[in-house]
Order: structure tokens, then C-alpha cells, then sequence
């Protein structure tokens, strides 16, 4: 049987946590923004992990819960003038369900979508770089299910749990 | 390096994908505009309390919860007998204006605008708010997000949330408006009319003075002859959050003019077999295809739309660019992308109203709420950034849900959005040559509308992926673009 993604002490995890401390570094003004549906089970999961590191906010970590619009909070992100902005969200990355990687916001696809409707991801983290000249990654997250419904399926709310407690310390 | 793609599952709300159809010729003899995913957001809240729906159904999109947030909190009202006092009336209007000039900045400066602002013929990843910044500059930019966050700061004001407000109630809303709040509304309100003005001089500049694209948008590749739809006042001009649905004719004379209630005896919707989303169409006229004229139900909604069923906006400076928009393009203007001119002229409308309700003495008052009746049936309907939004609910005696159905603005203008990909397909493809150049005018056709496949489809919101596929005459495939 597979190895748990993001088992503790597994070698996932500690990649992960890696490349999230180098990344980290000269941080002074972190803002972290979850994103995701909360009636599109896993797809919740980037906001999940941000509501469990509510009491984590302070001067220098801020925290937002973007739900499906990151595009609305970029006046809120400007005004906080961060060095490092991370992006919580829930990515199809054909790996198992829980399996959770750290990518910098060059390494989102440069396509433009034919919607007008919502901002593309790519676009929304160039815009950010010009306006605050921060540090951009996103920590995406493979769901199980997104359909309609409540609730986290226990894979992925697991890999949330060890992502909550990962971020606690780093930004400890 | 590598490239990842973030999936549709997320961050995108769904594969609509174009078909074109090529003849024996190389020339364009169909093409449809297929939405393959459905999920069943009506089924998902058969069973819930009715009070959730205001909640619930502002997940279905997070550009514009406001907008279904009040389409479900009147269907509500409906279904409870309640009418709400009128301070609570102006308070919900006064939100929903934050959310129209939200939106239509959205739309103008990061989204589909830039296809004027950037140009037309600019490479796709320019034409958005990175294209804008590059031709306006920095400041434009700062002004644009500052205006922008003046909207959603309204709507989170009275609505208690920035995105998906919770305050509506049946019979009224949760709280009333402070005097101090009521002070930062007005000031916002007054900077976002010298915005609007400032949007639609910037329109004027850019494209109503540059011939090439005034001929675009007068083009026959960008023109439908439709009917259009929109709610109106006692005055018959545009009103977003109240008053009767009015529809006129492709020579712009009133055809019908109904109340909520009455919706379903004359809008219909019939489905295709190639795509979830239903198309809706007057009844009385019946359906004819994707053809335009007097003798097809088509209707189309949204700015457009609005602009067009109603004889004229409720705030002096929006009804001067209105006439402005009349005389220069005849009444009623048929181009698709005069989409982009009426968004602007709403913004002003907006932004005028919500001045005018913040100074209104009885926008403090502490009378907002009426106790609802008995449950039973309600339909509710508000004019969303992008057209006519229909919420319907039936409750039991428990006031538990027992049946939902929702027409969204862009399912009301989904046939003439399959009819705009076509005509601007046909305009473009001569000879069986087909290449990326096409996409740029076929996407403008389509970004007009602004249209939501997440609501259309009852579906996540995010950005959609253009996919187009290209057949020839015995359907096979001969040309595949995507982004």
C-alpha cells in the first residue's frame, strides 16, 4: 500500500517544508490567502487551512479568507504592503488525493481563459508582483471530491492538518 | 521550467468549448458553444431550511453573490407574504448599487474591457488589468482598485460580508445603517460618479472616437436583432432591485411587461441535447433556432439589454450618456459590443443612485424588518450585473424547500451568445482557413456578455479555458485551438 501523502515525517512532507523555509526567507510581511467553494467539499480546503491559522494572524502574518475571488482582496493585499504573498488552494496535480506542493507563480501556466467572468490565477499574481513587489507561491492541494456538498473528505482534511501545523511553525 | 496548468476543477468553472462547423466550401455553416458539465445545485438544496437559501446561493458565484443574494432574499419575501419596510427596501438597493459599480469596474478594466482599453488586435495575455496598467500606467491602476474596493466596502457595510453577504432577511434586513457608516458610503458614492465619468471619457477617447473600432462595433459580425429584457420603474427606466420586467421588440416598441410572479408564462426554456444549459425564449413567439428577427423569442439581457427595454435611466448625468448612446447608434443599438458602452453608463447610474439613496433622510431608519407569514411560493427577481435573474422556491409548511428553479443572466442570453460565436465564426473564416487570429474576434463576440458559466450552469466560479474545435464537411477534425 502507498505511502499516506504527506505522511508525518514522510518524504513529501519534508520537501514540502523545505522549500516552504527557503522560501520563507526575509520574510517580513506575510499574507496568506485561502481559496476555495465552501459548498464544493474539497475545493474548500485552501480556506480551510487558513481559518485554522485564524489566531496566528498579527502584524506580520496576515491572513484572508478569499472563498472563490482572490481578485477582490487585492486592494486589502496592496495595503498590507507584504514581501510574500502564498495562495491556498485545491489544484487538480494528477496525484493522489491529499498530495500537496509548493509551485512560485511563474510556474502557473501563462494561458488567458475566454471567461471574463473571475480573474485568471496567473494574471491575478502578476498583477500583485507589479503593485506590491512581493514574493508569490501557491500551496496547491489535490482533492478527492468537489462536488455540491459540506464537509473535507479525511484525506484531504488530514494533508490540511499537517499543512496547518507545517505553516504554525515555520511562521512561529 | 515547468509549466503547471491549475485545473478547471478549481480555479476554473467549467469547459465551455466551441464547435465550428466547416461546408464543402471552407465556409462556416454552424457552430454551438457547448457547456458539457452540470452539477445539480437546484437538487443540492431540495430539504434545506429556506432561510439557508440566501447563503447557499451566493456560492454558486463570488462575482456576483449580491445579486443572487437578493434574487433569493425577494423570492423569499414572496414565499413568506412579506413586504419590507421601505428603509429596508433602500438599504438593499444601496448595497446592490455597491455591487453594480464592483462589477461593471471588474468587467471594464480587468476583464473584457481591456479588449478596447488594450486593443483588439493585442496578444490575449495583454488584454486584461497587466494591458491596462502597461497603456494607462500605475495611477489609473490605483484609482481603478481603490474604486473598485469602494463597491465591495458598500456592499460589505450593509451586507456584513464583502463577498457573500448575509443580511438580507425575508420581510427586511438584519440591521439598520449608523449615521457614520451612512457619512463613508456618501463620500465613496461621490468619488465613484467622478470615476464613472472619468471610465466613460476614457471609453470616448479610446473607442468612440476611433473609427476603426466604431465600424467593429456597427460590424454585421457583431449584430443581432433581438428582443431585449429588463426591469424597469414605474417610469419604465432601468432599475436594478426592483419593479416590472419589461421586453421590447427588435424595432425597440414594448412587447410585454410583467410582474415576478408571471414570469414562467412567458419566458420557456427548452434544452439541446449537445449542452446542459437550457435555452430560454418568449413564449409567445415560440423558438425558431439560432436566428435573430421579430419571429424568434430570442431575447437578450444584461446592459445591453436593459439599456434597450427601458425609455431612459433614473439619475441625470446616466441619462444624458444614454441618450448620448441612442442617438449616436439608433434605438435599439444591436451591436453586441455596445455591451461595453452600457456598462459604463449603469456604473454612472449606480453611482448616482447610491449618492442619491445615502442622502435620503430614511436610509438611518431603524425600521427594517417586517415578520414573515406562512410559507408557500415565491418567485424573485433583480437585474444582476449581466442580466434578468429569475429565483423561484417553493416551500412546505415547514418552510423547508420542496422545489428551486433559477433562470440566470446568462442563461437568458445564452442563444444569442451561440448566435454571436457563430456570426463573428462566419465573418472570419473564409476558405477553410482557420488560425489563432480567429479567437481574438470570436472572444470578443463572447466577452461582451460577460457571460457566467459558473451560474449558468449552477457550477464553481473561476476562469474558463477556450477551447475550439474545427470541422470540416465530414466532421472531422481539422483545427483544434485552446488556451
Amino acid at each position: 500500500m502507498p505511502p499516506e501523502p504527506l505522511s508525518e515525517g514522510g518524504p513529501d512532507l519534508r520537501a514540502l517544508e523545505d522549500q516552504l523555509r527557503e522560501w520563507l526567507q526575509g520574510a517580513r510581511s506575510i499574507v496568506i490567502a485561502g481559496i476555495g467553494n465552501a459548498i464544493r467539499r474539497d475545493d474548500y480546503v485552501g480556506v480551510k487551512v487558513v481559518e485554522d491559522l485564524r489566531d496566528l494572524a498579527s502584524d506580520r502574518v496576515r491572513l484572508i479568507e478569499c472563498e472563490t475571488v482572490p481578485e477582490s482582496f487585492v486592494d486589502e493585499i496592496v495595503n498590507m504592503r507584504p514581501t510574500h504573498v502564498l495562495l491556498v488552494d485545491a489544484a487538480l496535480l494528477g496525484l493522489p488525493p491529499g498530495s500537496a506542493r509548493l509551485y512560485g507563480a511563474e510556474q502557473v501556466t501563462s494561458t488567458a481563459g475566454i471567461s471574463t467572468h473571475t480573474l485568471p490565477i496567473r494574471v491575478f499574481c502578476e498583477y500583485v508582483t507589479l503593485l506590491t513587489g512581493a514574493r508569490i507561491a501557491l500551496l496547491l492541494i489535490q482533492p478527492k471530491d468537489t462536488e455540491f456538498g459540506e464537509g473535507i473528505s479525511p484525506e484531504v482534511q488530514g494533508s490540511a492538518s499537517k499543512l496547518e501545523s507545517m505553516l504554525r511553525s515555520l511562521l512561529a | 521550467m515547468k509549466e503547471i496548468t491549475i485545473d478547471p476543477i478549481t480555479r476554473l468553472e467549467g469547459h465551455g468549448n466551441i464547435s465550428i462547423f466547416l461546408d464543402d466550401q471552407g465556409e462556416v455553416e454552424n457552430a454551438y458553444l457547448k457547456i458539457p458539465e452540470l452539477r445539480g445545485f437546484e437538487s443540492f438544496c431540495v430539504g434545506r431550511p429556506a432561510e439557508l437559501m440566501p447563503l447557499l446561493t451566493t456560492r454558486i458565484c463570488g462575482v456576483c453573490p449580491v445579486a443572487h443574494h437578493y434574487a433569493s432574499v425577494k423570492a423569499l419575501d414572496a414565499c413568506f407574504g412579506v413586504e419590507p419596510p421601505s428603509a429596508a427596501r433602500k438599504l438593499r438597493e444601496l448595497q446592490y448599487m455597491g455591487y453594480i459599480c464592483y462589477d461593471h469596474i471588474l468587467h471594464f478594466y480587468y476583464l473584457g474591457g481591456p479588449d478596447f482599453i488594450v486593443g483588439p488586435d493585442a496578444p490575449p495575455e495583454k488584454r486584461n488589468i497587466l494591458g491596462v496598467i502597461e497603456k494607462a500606467g500605475l495611477d489609473v491602476a490605483k484609482e481603478v482598485i481603490k474604486h473598485r474596493a469602494y463597491g465591495q466596502r458598500i456592499t460589505e457595510i450593509i451586507g456584513g460580508k464583502a463577498t457573500h453577504p448575509v443580511s438580507g432577511l425575508p420581510g427586511g434586513i438584519s440591521k439598520a445603517l449608523s449615521e457614520e457608516n451612512r457619512l463613508a458610503i456618501l463620500d465613496m458614492s461621490r468619488s465613484l460618479v467622478d470615476f464613472a465619468l472619468f471610465s466613460l471619457k476614457t471609453f470616448h477617447a479610446l473607442v468612440l472616437d476611433n473609427p476603426a473600432y466604431m465600424e467593429l462595433i456597427k460590424s454585421d459580425m457583431y449584430t443581432q436583432r433581438t428582443y431585449y429584457m429588463g426591469m424597469v420603474d414605474d417610469a419604465d427606466r432601468v432599475n436594478f432591485y426592483d419593479g416590472k420586467v419589461r421586453v421590447v421588440d427588435p424595432d425597440g416598441k414594448e412587447f410585454l411587461k410583467f410582474d415576478a410572479q408571471d414570469y414562467a408564462e412567458h419566458i420557456e426554456e427548452r434544452s439541446e441535447e449537445w449542452t446542459y444549459s437550457k435555452f430560454p425564449f418568449l413564449r409567445s413567439i415560440g423558438w425558431k433556432g439560432f436566428v435573430d428577427g421579430r419571429d424568434n423569442g430570442v431575447y437578450r439581457v444584461g446592459p445591453l439589454g436593459r439599456l434597450n427595454a427601458s425609455e431612459g435611466m433614473a439619475t441625470p448625468l446616466a441619462d444624458q450618456e444614454y441618450r448620448l448612446l441612442f442617438s449616436t447608434l439608433g434605438k435599439p443599438a444591436h451591436g453586441t459590443l455596445v455591451f461595453h458602452w452600457a456598462r459604463l453608463i449603469e456604473l454612472l447610474y449606480a453611482a448616482e443612485r447610491a449618492v442619491e439613496l445615502a442622502t435620503d433622510p430614511e436610509i438611518t431608519s431603524t425600521e427594517v424588518r417586517r415578520m414573515p407569514g406562512e410559507p408557500g411560493h415565491g418567485v424573485g427577481i433583480v437585474e444582476a450585473a449581466r442580466g434578468t435573474l429569475i429565483h423561484e422556491y417553493q416551500l412546505d409548511r415547514d418552510a423547508l424547500i420542496q422545489n428551486v428553479n433559477m433562470i440566470v443572466a446568462t442563461t437568458n442570453n445564452y442563444p444569442s451568445i451561440c448566435m454571436s460565436v457563430r456570426d463573428a465564426a462566419k465573418g472570419l473564416i473564409r476558405n477553410g482557413k482557420v488560425d489563432e487570429g480567429i479567437l481574438n474576434k470570436v472572444e470578443m463576440a463572447f466577452r461582451a456578455y460577460d457571460p457566467c458559466f459558473g451560474c449558468a450552469t449552477h457550477f464553481a466560479i473561476g476562469q474558463m479555458p477556450m477551447d475550439v474545435k474545427v470541422y470540416g464537411p465530414r466532421r472531422e477534425l481539422i483545427c483544434h485551438l485552446s488556451r
